[in-house]
């Protein structure tokens, strides 16, 4: 299908003659195979300015909580906001999430309950869709736009938030740290082109072995910065196997490989679940949008700067040790010594253990842990909280442990609540609280208590990350169940198989 | 604090590089968020708090900027992927409060690259023996100046050698002209115009039609 030429002009600008004209890149481009990448990229770039950087179009702008605010200074400055049918905002990362928060905004970071409770019919009025906490969609930004259908295949979506590229698992292309006025006053963003990458996997998982498991593999194996400059495409039949929460994990943690974006082609499974969201293409033109989204997987022939495979069939639960995602090993292994690391990663192994407070030689397995966390962008979804509730149904929390699960949304709390997961964590001993980011990072004031052993299904372990000295494994959401049922880490297999209590 | 819609520009550093020669050196090392400040820290030492303060606000001496040679450092010599993380502006805004208008590293991460365009710190990628050169040479000549040179795209130590580096030519126009983001894009604001209005035609569902 042919959609969507414009003839693009290089800008020039005193560059040297070495840039190509874009005309002749186009040209050039469409000889070779494309990469989903390529394509959405090709369909959104509005001008070429030499070298690797484009003017793109946005079909979703995300503002988190300052977004109410933003739009109104834009327009007390007697700004105009171009295509405010295609930004939305919603509340996440200041919100509360106790259940006291409906009726003691100060709970809140700052004034943002407030923000999205007045300013709702300024946004309303310019058809910007905004979910405060009162609202029956609000939830964690990358959980509500696939859940809602204002994502879909094919779209370029950008946002504030770095875990923004979660959104990729629908076959789009998205990213985050846009928070300039620009894309708000005219639709667009400027951005360097970014390499391929794609990793296949394949073989087959073994029972418990999820989506996070998967990538913090990969992550380890390839290095937290192997996606340096590139847009990762998750492929293989391992990824088609997956549904389509299961594909946001893994696209959640792309920036965690230090990627651009991360990306699914979409599949029937997308079609599937697009069709069944509130914001999804309308019966007009479904078909049209459906066509369409089926040309954007990658050729047959495209090339890829980076192109891995990775065997997963004998991959068992992971769990990070130290204070990058890349410092990951298996539920069995032991802790590595930097004596045996690679030279270059001697002195960052030696700093991660000093911080992780672990033994060099000693199994990972059995360290005791303080509080487990389950929640995030990453995996909070009902996918994720089924397979929790499984693993704590029936069991207690140990005695010393704090337990928190948190749904990514109202959508999915309801959900949860309706099949009866809420009441299997609270008889276990979780605390079962309001949809935010939390204790991911705290930026509400949900923090990890200092020098506390955190167990969290989140995707960042970095210093501090959770609390002051707090040390952060990071682990899927069945193994962080299964650390808060033990009060220690262990393979979530051994606890379900009753082998371990 | 350095101002994104002012068109921040670069154009020369003259100044005294620090070795913080790790990997993965991340965004809540640099800015940490939603912690308290340890006690009698300054705008001008809040960034790199976790791995330059005890939690009591004695300084960690094996951080390299709190070594007498570097307290006045404008420039950063790093491993692989510095500023690894979240999209905080306060990653590349706390390190300039503190003077640090330069990082030279193997590779950054995405989203702090694209702030130190927004706010004007000029992130150059180099490789590793050159980057380990420069570090050798302000260790054994401490309190001296190397020179970092946008319009030239070059590094020069003084007396010594110097190192070609190369940055997307858009980065080097916006910040040798002091460009907003809003000016670069509104130069276009035709073939905007006549795009999105094709594209509205072509994807009416993305507009919730």
């Amino acid at each position: 299908m042919q959609r969507r030429k414009f003839l693009k002009t290089s800008l020039g600008l005193g560059m040297s003659c070495g840039f190509l004209p874009a005309q002749h890149l186009l040209a050039q481009d469409d000889a070779l195979g494309k990469t989903i990448y390529d394509k959405i990229w090709q369909a959104h770039e509005v001008a070429h300015l030499g070298g690797i950087t484009s003017i793109l179009h946005i079909d979703r702008m995300l503002l988190a909580d300052g977004g109410p605010r933003t739009i109104e200074r834009l327009l007390n400055s007697g700004q105009t906001i171009k295509n405010p049918k295609l930004i939305w905002t919603v509340s996440d990362h200041q919100v509360s999430t106790s259940s006291q928060r409906y009726t003691d905004s100060s709970l809140s970071l700052g004034t943002v309950v407030d923000d999205f409770d007045s300013l709702k019919p300024m946004l309303d009025n310019l058809g910007i869709r905004s979910y405060g906490i009162h609202d029956q969609n609000q939830g964690i930004q990358h959980v509500v736009g696939p859940e809602t259908g204002l994502t879909q295949p094919g779209m370029l979506m950008v946002a504030g938030d770095s875990h923004t590229c979660t959104h990729g698992a629908l076959g789009c292309v998205s990213w985050g740290g846009e928070y300039d006025m620009h894309p708000l006053l005219t639709g667009t963003v400027i951005r360097e082109k970014a390499r391929n990458m794609r990793i296949n996997f394949v073989g087959a998982t073994q029972e418990w072995v999820r989506p996070k498991d998967l990538i913090l593999h990969a992550i380890a194996t390839l290095g937290a910065d192997a996606g340096n400059r590139c847009a990762l495409e998750y492929a293989g039949p391992v990824i088609r196997r997956l549904n389509i929460e299961e594909r946001m994990t893994l696209c959640n943690l792309a920036i965690e490989m230090g990627s651009a974006t991360g990306m699914v082609a979409p599949d029937d499974t997308t079609f599937e679940y697009v069709s069944t969201r509130e914001f999804k293409p309308s019966a007009r033109y479904w078909d049209e949008a459906v066509s369409y989204w089926r040309t954007l997987p990658t050729d047959a022939d495209a090339e890829f700067y980076r192109d891995e495979t990775l065997d997963v069939s004998t991959l068992e639960p992971q769990v990070t040790w130290g204070v990058s995602p890349e410092q990951t090993i298996g539920i069995s292994d032991i802790v590595p010594s930097p004596d045996n690391a690679p030279y270059e990663k001697r002195d960052a192994w030696a700093r991660a253990l000093d911080y992780t407070k672990l033994q060099p030689g000693s199994t990972i397995a059995d360290t005791p842990i303080d509080e487990v966390f389950i929640g995030s962008c990453a995996e909070s979804r009902i996918t994720d909280l089924r397979l929790a509730a499984q693993v704590v149904k029936g069991r207690k929390v140990a005695p010393h442990v704090l337990a928190w699960a948190i749904p990514g949304s109202q959508p999915i709390k309801r959900q949860a609540e309706a099949e009866g997961l809420d009441v299997i964590f609270k008889e276990a001993g979780f605390d079962w609280r309001e949809p935010g980011c939390s204790k991911c990072y705290g930026s509400n004031g949900d923090l990890v208590e200092q020098g506390k052993r955190s167990v969290s299904n989140s995707n960042r372990n970095y210093i501090g990350r959770q609390g002051i000295d707090a040390i952060t494994h990071l682990t899927s959401t069945p193994m962080a169940a299964a650390a808060a049922i033990a009060g220690r880490i262990v393979d979530v297999r051994r606890l379900m198989s009753g082998e371990i209590t | 604090m350095a101002d994104a819609n002012n068109g921040p520009t670069f154009v020369l550093q003259v100044g005294i590089a620090a070795p913080l020669l790790m990997d993965n050196v991340d965004t809540d090392i640099i800015s940490p968020i939603g912690k308290p400040p340890v006690p009698g820290v300054t705008d001008e030492t809040r960034a790199f708090e976790p791995i330059r303060f005890f939690s009591d606000g004695r300084e960690k001496r094996d951080f390299v900027l709190n070594q007498e040679a570097f307290r006045k450092a404008s420039i950063i010599l790093a491993g692989k992927n510095f500023g690894t993380g979240s999209s905080r502006a306060g990653a590349v805004t706390r390190p300039m409060d503190g003077g640090i208008n330069v990082v030279i590293a193997e590779s950054f991460g995405p989203l702090f690259y694209d702030n130190s365009i927004r706010y004007g710190l000029l992130a150059v990628p180099l490789d590793k023996e050159k980057i380990a050169y420069i570090a050798q040479w302000s260790r054994t000549n401490p309190g001296k100046s190397i020179v970092v040179d946008l319009e030239r795209q070059e590094i020069k130590i003084p007396g010594d050698t110097s190192f070609d580096f190369l940055v997307e030519p858009r980065v080097r126009e916006k910040l040798l002209n002091a460009h907003t983001p809003l000016q670069e894009v509104l130069r276009h604001e035709t073939e905007i115009t006549a795009f999105q209005q094709s594209y509205k035609q072509s994807s009416p569902w993305v507009y919730g039609e």
